[in-house]
């Protein structure tokens, strides 16, 4: 990771911190005119939206028949006690072989991820597919929320392209 | 175009006017700059016919798209499977293809979507050399659009082109072969599909849906905005969209994709409109808009403000839960109510699906609806992300929390969207964007109960909002709803229609600039937000009740309706004189805070305090002065300001880390340097 990456890696965390540590410790509202925190929008999930943190992650498989475990680390930057309530969501033509498609967590503390897996098969470099995971909560009224997809074939997506582009064009 | 300027504008200018999901805002314009490996210039148009030689060989054909449908899944509304019959694809600019992929004719679909020549009258020919030849439908034109319904209506045009990306600029096209044997041709049936499985994964029907989307709103506008010229809208719009492709990951490159906020977003000053397509390849789960009129036509209708009116939106949150801004609410209601409006107006050429019909009943299209995945059959997993009536009361909108299980009425525990009371709080309906959004929607449409039941009114809104009569026109910065809804009570020749007067009064708090609601005995207690100050020589009696800060209300500290007041400083017109202005406040009752001068130029940021904290510092602030206690604050030096920008003069009440009671109240006067005189609003 290069400084300039970490460093906005770092203002992005460090803000989003900040954000929650106001919001809940001095029960005040999170500064959301600031243009470095969390933007809310139209969500059935209310205000809070997406301030869970969700990294999903896979084994590369080339072949639908292999059996793949996707792991969901879920993490927030605050003590949650209340219960978590997740879900995933297979795309077409994956399979699951082990783990639970839905349930709930009791509690997600700061500096405590949690992982949650799931075993499937038809999720290779053969087919892009998908797998969606959504975790949410609520604590005194108030919602909060993550989500992730994860491709099984990343470099045929655009999204991909738009990564590289810096290395797509050094390679031309 | 300079793509690193063009990224760089989007990081500044997509908060305005982007729309669903989450996002964060980056950190930096500078760290997360796109560029393309190759930029490919978009192909030419094809706009003009090409002499076929003698007996020509005439090609029939049409062009059609298939969308998914909405559906209802429990009492969301969901995107399901593809509708019954496909939509024809209007007035697109068609191609023919020799075997050496040689353009030997162009031509243009009819509003049927039959293949016709470049006049849209003729029949498409080709030469009588026997062969094979392609014949392709993009979607994109540059055409007039019919105005002969409307005698006396000047010609605008419908020029537009929805590409893939803004590196390859290739429109979206659906292609038939077809071989002719020099007498006759085949007759080519060009249908762009919805499915993935029945379109390689391209999923034209997207392209030509976004596309029909704008097709169908200048068609409505051509029909419903009277002999008004509205050529404004001929500039070319470029709308960029990829099946599986969320077009934030432009704005944000170096973020995990997996994890970055689907969005949809417009760039004001570029013409550029960007739809989100789905994430990493999906379209069956993830948020994708591209069969989501409303928040298509949401981004059309920024687009038009921007065009034809005048945006002022300076971005920033909304959620359609608190008070915000009174530009961006304005703005933001705006597209939901476009949103809304064009496919409740246009439903047969939106969606025509029977069982979307029986589904609906009888209010018909009266959401603004965002959705992710879609239904169809085993296939894919679909949700409603959000969905908001626009003919609901503004006392019982929808619920998003729901804190009173069993009770379907927004009660006083739960979190609804923009539940306003006109009572209460008069005015505060321009500060939220929902409320503006049903406001128009109502003033404008049929219902059971709350709407004028006059979509003939549209005239009128247009004439409020462009540039020609509307608060688009130059002399009226600072835009928002107030300014609207006085240009429509002009637009009704000073006589607004008691049904639009009930709902802005008594049902959606957007109540008029002179209302009497504002003025409590006897003083101005919401001077209109944006009223110009002009010299007197007799002070006015200006009142400010500052509130205390409530989260539920409120998503920045310093509410915006009550503990702020903004008067426009006209310098060169009104002010010549004028080198500083003081504020002194008399406390009437209540809770002692200090009340403070700031002034903004236009396209100012709201800047807001912190908790406990005054900011007293900052780039937005032209002059300030935010010391302690509420006499005696002056702004000077007032000559050195530009006399052809328009000013902002905030009167502002600290009200963070202290309670502020309710009864609190203070009179002020605005003072300048010339002995005698005041400074008091004019009329709106």
């Amino acid at each position: 990771m290069s400084i300039k990456k970490w460093t906005t890696t770092f203002l992005l965390l460090f803000s989003f911190s900040l954000m929650i540590y106001i919001y809940y410790t001095d029960n005040k509202k999170p500064p959301h005119s600031s243009r470095t925190v969390l933007q809310s929008k139209f969500s059935s999930k209310g205000v809070a939206n997406r301030i869970i943190q969700v990294r999903l992650n896979s084994d590369e498989k080339q072949s639908n028949t292999e059996k793949v475990e996707i792991s969901a680390e879920v993490s927030t930057p605050f003590d949650f006690t209340d219960k978590l309530y997740f879900k995933w969501q297979l795309g077409q033509d994956v399979i699951l072989v082990s783990g639970e498609l839905a349930g709930e967590i009791h509690s997600l503390l700061k500096n405590e991820p949690k992982k949650i897996y799931l075993t499937v098969t038809g999720f290779s470099k053969e087919n892009n597919h998908h797998v969606r995971f959504e975790i949410s909560g609520t604590k005194n009224g108030k919602s909060i929320y993550g989500d992730a997809l994860i491709a099984s074939d990343l470099e045929n997506t655009f999204e991909n392209t738009v990564q590289n582009v810096e290395k797509i064009k050094a390679s031309q | 175009m300079i793509l690193k300027k063009l990224l760089y504008t989007i990081l500044l200018l997509y908060f305005i006017s982007c729309e669903q999901g989450g996002g964060f805002a980056p950190s930096s314009p500078d760290s997360s700059v796109f560029q393309c490996p190759s930029t490919v210039a978009e192909i030419a148009e094809c706009s003009a016919t090409i002499n076929p030689g003698a007996s020509p060989v005439t090609v029939t054909g049409t062009a059609q798209f298939f969308k998914r449908t909405i559906t209802s899944q429990s009492s969301s509304l969901i995107l399901g499977a593809p509708i019954p019959a496909a939509l024809a694809i209007k007035f697109a600019e068609v191609r023919v293809l020799n075997s050496s992929g040689t353009v030997i004719q162009c031509g243009t679909t009819s509003n049927s979507g039959a293949l016709l020549a470049v006049d849209g009258v003729s029949s498409l020919q080709i030469p009588n050399t026997a062969g094979a030849y392609t014949v392709e439908v993009l979607s994109r034109a540059n055409r007039a659009m019919n105005v002969s319904g409307v005698p006396g209506k000047p010609a605008f045009q419908l020029y537009t082109s929805v590409k893939n990306d803004f590196c390859k600029n290739e429109p979206h096209k659906v292609s038939a072969n077809i071989t002719s044997d020099g007498i006759t041709a085949s007759s080519p049936s060009l249908i762009a599909y919805a499915r993935e499985s029945e379109s390689s994964s391209l999923i034209q029907g997207g392209a030509f849906n976004i596309y029909n989307n704008l097709v169908t709103t200048y068609e409505y506008l051509a029909s419903n905005t009277g002999t008004v010229n509205i050529s404004c809208l001929n500039p070319k719009l470029n709308i960029y969209w990829q099946a599986g492709f969320n077009p934030a990951q432009y704005v944000y490159p170096n973020e995990n994709p997996s994890t970055v906020p689907n969005i949809s977003f417009y760039i004001r000053g570029q013409n550029e409109l960007y739809i989100n397509g789905g994430k990493l390849g999906n379209v069956s789960t993830a948020d994708t808009d591209h069969f989501d009129d409303a928040v298509i036509i949401h981004e059309i209708g920024h687009h038009i403000e921007s065009v034809c009116g005048k945006m002022d939106s300076p971005g920033g949150t909304h959620n359609g839960l608190f008070r915000i801004d009174p530009r961006l609410s304005w703005s933001e209601g705006w597209g939901n109510y476009m949103g809304a409006h064009i496919v409740q107006n246009n439903l047969n050429a939106i969606n025509p699906d029977p069982a979307l019909s029986t589904i609906l009943g009888a209010p018909g299209w009266v959401y603004y609806l965002d959705t992710k995945g879609y239904k169809d059959g085993a296939s894919g997993t679909a949700s409603e992300i959000i969905k908001i009536s626009l003919i609901r009361a503004g006392s019982n909108p929808e619920i998003v929390v729901n804190n009173s299980p069993f009770v379907s009425t927004c009660g006083t525990e739960d979190l609804c969207f923009d539940k306003v009371d006109p009572v209460i709080n008069p005015g505060e309906g321009h500060f939220r964007e929902v409320a503006i959004a049903r406001s128009l929607f109502k003033s404008t449409n049929t219902c059971a109960s709350g709407c004028t039941n006059r979509s003939d009114y549209f005239d009128e809104v247009w004439k409020s909002i462009d540039k020609i009569t509307g608060m688009g026109q130059s002399i009226y910065p600072f835009r928002s709803s107030v300014r609207f809804y006085e240009r429509l009570h002009a637009a009704f020749s000073n006589s607004t229609p008691a049904a639009i007067d009930s709902i802005l009064n008594t049902d959606e708090a957007v109540q008029r600039s002179n209302s009497a609601d504002y003025t409590i005995s006897g003083n101005l207690t919401w001077p209109t937000y944006g009223v110009k100050l002009v010299p007197t020589m007799t002070a006015c009696n200006l009142e400010i009740r500052p509130r205390n800060e409530d989260t539920a209300v409120t998503d920045v500290f310093s509410d915006q309706r009550y503990s702020n007041h903004f008067y426009f400083i006209d310098k060169a017109t009104s002010l010549p004189s004028v080198t500083s202005i003081t504020l002194n406040a008399t406390k009437l009752a209540g809770t002692s805070l200090d009340l403070d001068l700031i002034l903004y130029q236009e396209g100012y940021s709201f800047v807001t305090d912190t908790a406990g904290t005054k900011t007293t510092s900052s780039a937005q602030f032209i002059k300030s002065a935010r010391g302690s206690g509420f006499v005696n604050k002056t702004i000077s030096s007032l000559d050195t300001l530009s006399l052809t920008m328009p000013y902002l003069l905030n009167v502002r009440a600290f009200t963070t880390g202290t309670s502020v009671s309710p009864s609190t109240q203070y009179t002020y006067t605005l003072t300048t340097n010339n002995v005698g005189e005041y400074l008091c609003p004019t009329t709106f």
